[in-house]
């Protein structure tokens, strides 16, 4: 026998069952997607790689927070061709009654030390380039700014009372790769010891671009690690952009999202393959009762689907092709020079894991064909069972497959436990009202007491569809939720408390200006938080990239200064997550208290020492607790809280932050102010949500983008959940009909019957919904949760008439020939 | 139920088109069927024995002449006549999720009969099945799943009931048993029962027996 020509013919008429295109069209569909992220990410991962071998502007970067003393400094020149020392530090930059927050960069006469600077004499004319910083007392700025600003070629700029002259338009520095993605506007000066020189208070970033051979760079490396401060290390040899973190994090939370698409494909598909392994079965024992081994007989079942594997894959790369040049198109406004290139390894992989996964659905199913004998043609077809084995089996896939993706195990548990306790909220609202339902009917007429009969008869058949249903919907809530109840809570918060003009960073010297400048202009000071400037250096002395070794949104913060906060008693805004926070009598100073995401991401336990540089000193803590933003309060949160008597034993300086209610005459004097105390930061309210407008309008579009995939995967349940019972409901109304029901009544029954399952699911999933809400959002994501009751509804009544409409129409097709059917079944 | 529940047919006549072609099963028929009395048709294969029992049920329309049903002696639709009829099966057709006592009181219970549950435990217990009573068809061989149909059917007390080979899946002896079940209740109900088999020995247990072969119905005896 040819098994693949035998498998071939199979697979051909098995296409004119529509159960089998359901099946196709739903791995098609999360095919396409996979492959689709997967050529995008593989596209940027070279595109950043690329742009390491080109735009670092040196063999190897240094950065730290503190500047390098001086036998540092030697020992990097030593062990150098060319080294150029900058400082990155954030600045206010005025022009007359302008002003704008930038970052700006104070490079030596060394700079650059590999390739040029681009310049331009305005936004619009000829790009040309310069080998050698800015001159003394010149300035160069981006194009943003000179137009922020309107600043012309020759224009006097002020940083505090330092003046500068505007010498060309930056348009752009060899090693603009290190500010990444910024959209700070950003200038540069050189650091002159006979030209003026503004003083920084603000925390610094200290970058060493260095020029080395290998065995330089390999003396580097060593010595890099004996450094007191913490420090980067960036070898454009070795690779490791600074943003590849970043984007693994993206591509890892895509990858958790896939997990629950997958969760919904795998349903679909057992609903949609119910019928056609009933037939499986069918045939594979008439083919044993013709002499074929059981074990040909499952080969020939595999090849089978190995046939329909490659129908859906192929379509699927072509439309996935297609999809990332449109993609390229969007990424290219982020990632500059974005090349669109196929990456065959990882094109491959993926297939192999879609092969790996659509196989796990099916092993059921193959277990159940290898249970088939001849036996059955003989003793009459058995329904498929073992629906427990099923789930089982697609439980343990999605965890797999959740632990490969996975970086945030608090953020994918919430999520797993919210599902399951969905699922357990849907099976237990099935057989609650099933059976209470029937018990109720029990001595009563009519149409609905027998449905609930029937229903609860076929308890394991509507619940598996219910459970279809409800996870769909719960899952289309949840994501056409989050959209809008991130973005009506996050706009609420933001435009509550904090005034119109919100302080980042004032530091204590600061202070007396603002108030003056408050006082004199009638605007009001709203609750400045204080903090002192840290940097974490050491966990369980421990450097932290060694102790945390998941790549995360924390850890990546926590390789700048971040804010330490401090307190006596817990802030009204923060409730104890986890742990004892510390006693006003209490004597020990060094205890720490972590925001719950923070400790999670790093995998801190209580107990953990925590090292902090606070300027020239370093302390050290105890984790003894984990806090969590609450709302109500001050919208100003900190990662890191120690009690307040530890504050006088640390010199650090400190800061505040907060919001301001700038009144006209307030807005009007502030370049004054700002332009007389160069080192506080403030920003417009205006400009901070026009900035988080932005992102949402890319949260807005991928969470449409990732709603509509959703709802194609839930129709495809709703479809299949109908479609892969409908020779049981054909065969059940038939034998109504032939009781005496009307088909009227059949069709009532239907109705009835549909309605009370979609009713369940879709209470069963708001429940869900508003579980995982509250578990995703308020523990997670430190967000009020708010959901919208008529998007609720909307969505619910919408799926409900989906699956009754749908129903009806399968039923009443099936109708008229379902009796006769059964008469001529022999 | 009373003798005065009927079903007459006159002058029918049935085909199919198959392949475009026309294909005649019976023409100009004429016969009459009454509560109270046992009928059965045999025939070979394909003389569309089925297609009539489907006719006579009110299932189908024939293609050609009239059928008249009347229920204790008043002329009824056949939607309506379709209440009082009830069906076995050759392939029995029990629910495959209910247990033989919920198979048992399915029509009862779809009818609002609110002593569904006991009727059924009784019935059950006439066909000598009551220690299966929660057992799944699945768990019950050939011969008690069709003892549990004939039951069904009559357990609504419908003026007729129609069956359609009922022994042809079943050994010999138990077909025997089968076919005595069926007759004992056809006569204590006094429902009119239409059976249509290849089975010479049931058929022989019928009081009007007729034979369809070459389009027409003929009264065996």
């Amino acid at each position: 026998m040819n098994v693949a020509s035998f498998a071939w013919n199979n697979f051909q008429s098995s296409l004119r069952q529509k159960n089998t295109i359901l099946v196709m069209v739903t791995q098609g569909l999360l095919a396409f997607l996979l492959l689709t992220l997967t050529m995008a990410s593989a596209s940027i991962q070279s595109h950043l790689s690329d742009n390491l071998e080109t735009l670092l502007g040196a063999d190897v970067v240094i950065e730290t927070e503190q500047e390098l003393s001086e036998g540092e400094l030697s020992f990097v020149s030593a062990n150098s061709g060319a080294m150029s020392q900058t400082l990155i530090t954030p600045i206010t930059l005025t022009n007359e009654d302008k002003w704008q927050r930038i970052e700006l960069k104070v490079v030596d006469q060394n700079y650059p030390v590999q390739g040029a600077v681009s310049l331009s004499e305005s936004a619009a004319s000829e790009i040309f380039t310069a080998t050698a910083p800015p001159a003394a007392g010149e300035i160069w700025v981006d194009t943003r700014l000179a137009s922020h600003l309107q600043l012309s070629i020759g224009d006097p700029v002020t940083i505090g009372e330092t003046q500068y002259r505007l010498g060309a338009i930056l348009r752009h520095e060899p090693d603009r790769i290190l500010e990444g993605h910024s959209i700070e506007m950003r200038a540069i000066i050189t650091d002159d010891a006979n030209g003026p020189m503004p003083t920084f208070t603000s925390p610094a970033n200290h970058r060493y671009l260095i020029n080395a051979s290998a065995e330089q760079r390999a003396e580097l490396k060593q010595w890099i690690d004996t450094l007191e401060q913490p420090a980067n290390y960036i070898d454009r040899h070795e690779g490791g952009h600074p943003f590849a973190n970043q984007w693994e994090r993206i591509e890892n939370f895509l990858g958790l999202t896939f997990v629950l698409l997958f969760f919904m494909a795998a349903i679909a598909i057992s609903l949609a393959s119910r019928p056609k392994l009933l037939a499986g079965k069918n045939r594979l024992a008439l083919l044993l009762s013709m002499g074929l081994s059981s074990r040909q007989g499952l080969l020939v079942a595999f090849v089978e689907w190995l046939f329909e594997f490659l129908a859906t894959i192929i379509p699927a790369l072509f439309l996935a092709g297609f999809a990332q040049t449109l993609i390229q198109v969007e990424l290219s406004t982020t990632f500059e020079g974005i090349e669109p290139t196929i990456h065959v390894g990882a094109v491959l992989s993926t297939i192999a894991l879609l092969f790996f996964m659509f196989l796990s659905i099916q092993v059921p199913m193959f277990i159940e064909l290898s249970k088939t004998s001849i036996l059955s043609l003989i003793r009459g077809q058995s329904a498929a069972s073992d629906s427990g084995m099923r789930a089982a089996w697609i439980g343990l896939s999605l965890a797999a497959l959740a632990f490969v993706y996975t970086d945030n195990w608090l953020l994918t548990g919430m999520v797993i436990v919210a599902l399951v306790a969905a699922l357990a909220l849907l099976v237990a609202m099935s057989y609650a009202v099933l059976q209470i339902g029937a018990q109720w009917g029990k001595k009563r007429s009519g149409l609905l007491p027998f449905v609930l009969f029937v229903m609860k008869e076929r308890l394991l058949a509507k619940s598996t569809q219910i459970i279809g249903l409800g996870l769909s919907i719960t899952l289309l809530l949840s994501s056409l939720g989050l959209m809008q109840d991130l973005n009506d809570t996050m706009n609420s918060q933001m435009r509550a408390s904090n005034g119109n003009l919100y302080v980042s960073d004032v530091a204590e010297s600061a202070l007396p200006n603002l108030e003056a400048w408050a006082e004199a202009s009638g605007s009001e000071v709203r609750g400045l938080d204080p903090f002192m400037h840290a940097t974490l250096v050491r966990i369980n002395d421990m450097p932290v990239e060694d102790f945390a070794t998941q790549p995360s949104e924390a850890r990546t913060r926590l390789e700048r200064p971040i804010r330490l906060s401090w307190s006596e008693a817990v802030p009204d805004n923060n409730r104890v997550l986890e742990g004892q926070w510390w006693q006003a009598d209490d004597q020990d100073w060094q205890q720490v208290s972590v925001e719950g995401e923070v400790m999670t991401d790093l995998g801190l336990s209580f107990g953990d020492r925590l090292a902090f540089q606070l300027g020239d000193e370093r302390h050290e803590f105890r984790v003894v607790s984990s806090h969590v933003f609450k709302a109500g309060g001050s919208t100003t949160t900190f990662w890191f809280r120690v009690p307040e008597i530890a504050r006088p034993k640390i010199a650090a300086q400190t800061h505040y932050m907060g919001g301001a209610e700038a009144s006209e005459a307030g807005w009007d004097s502030l370049s004054s102010l700002l332009r007389a105390t160069p080192e506080l930061h403030v920003v417009p309210l205006r400009e901070i949500t026009e900035r988080l407008d932005a992102t949402f309008a890319l949260v807005r579009k991928a969470t449409i983008g990732f709603s509509g995939i959703i709802l194609a995967l839930s129709v495809l349940v709703i479809i299949a959940s109908v479609s892969g019972f409908e020779a049981d409901d054909k065969r059940r109304n038939g034998l109504f009909l032939s009781m005496g029901l009307s088909s009227r009544d059949c069709l009532k029954l239907t109705l009835y019957e549909w309605t009370i399952t979609a009713l369940i699911a879709a209470i069963g999933s708001i429940v869900g919904t508003w579980l995982m809400g509250w578990l995703v959002y308020s523990e997670q994501l430190s967000l009020t949760y708010d959901p919208s009751i008529a998007l609720y509804v909307s969505v619910t009544l919408a799926s409900v008439a989906a699956v009754v409409g749908l129903g009806l129409v399968l039923c009443r097709s099936a109708m008229s020939v379902s009796v006769r059917e059964q008469l001529h079944e022999a | 139920m009373t003798a005065h529940s009927t079903i007459r047919l006159d002058d029918v006549s049935h085909h199919f088109i198959s392949d475009e072609e026309e294909i005649h099963l019976f023409d100009q028929l004429n016969f009459e069927l009454k509560a109270g009395q046992v009928t059965s048709i045999v025939g070979s294969s394909g003389a569309g024995k089925s297609s009539l029992l489907a006719i006579a049920a009110g299932l189908e329309d024939p293609k050609q002449g009239t059928i008249t049903y009347q229920v204790d002696g008043t002329a009824v639709s056949s939607a309506d006549f379709r209440k009082h009829t009830g069906f076995i099966f050759q392939h029995f057709h029990l629910l495959p999720e209910m247990d033989a006592l919920n198979n048992l009181a399915l029509p009862l219970r779809l009818k609002g009969d609110t002593n569904a549950f006991e009727k059924a435990h009784k019935w059950l217990g006439l066909i000598g099945l009551s220690e299966r009573a929660g057992h799944k068809p699945s768990q019950l061989s050939g011969g008690e799943q069709q003892r549990i149909a004939i039951a069904r059917a009559f357990i609504s007390e419908p003026d007729f009931i129609f069956a359609d080979e009922p022994t042809g899946n079943l050994d010999q002896k138990t077909a025997q048993a089968i076919s005595d079940l069926m007759l004992n209740f056809a006569e204590e109900t006094g429902c009119g029962l239409v059976i249509v088999t290849h089975s010479a020995e049931l058929a022989g247990l019928a009081g009007a027996q007729y034979r369809l072969d070459n389009r027409e119905l003929e009264r065996v005896q």
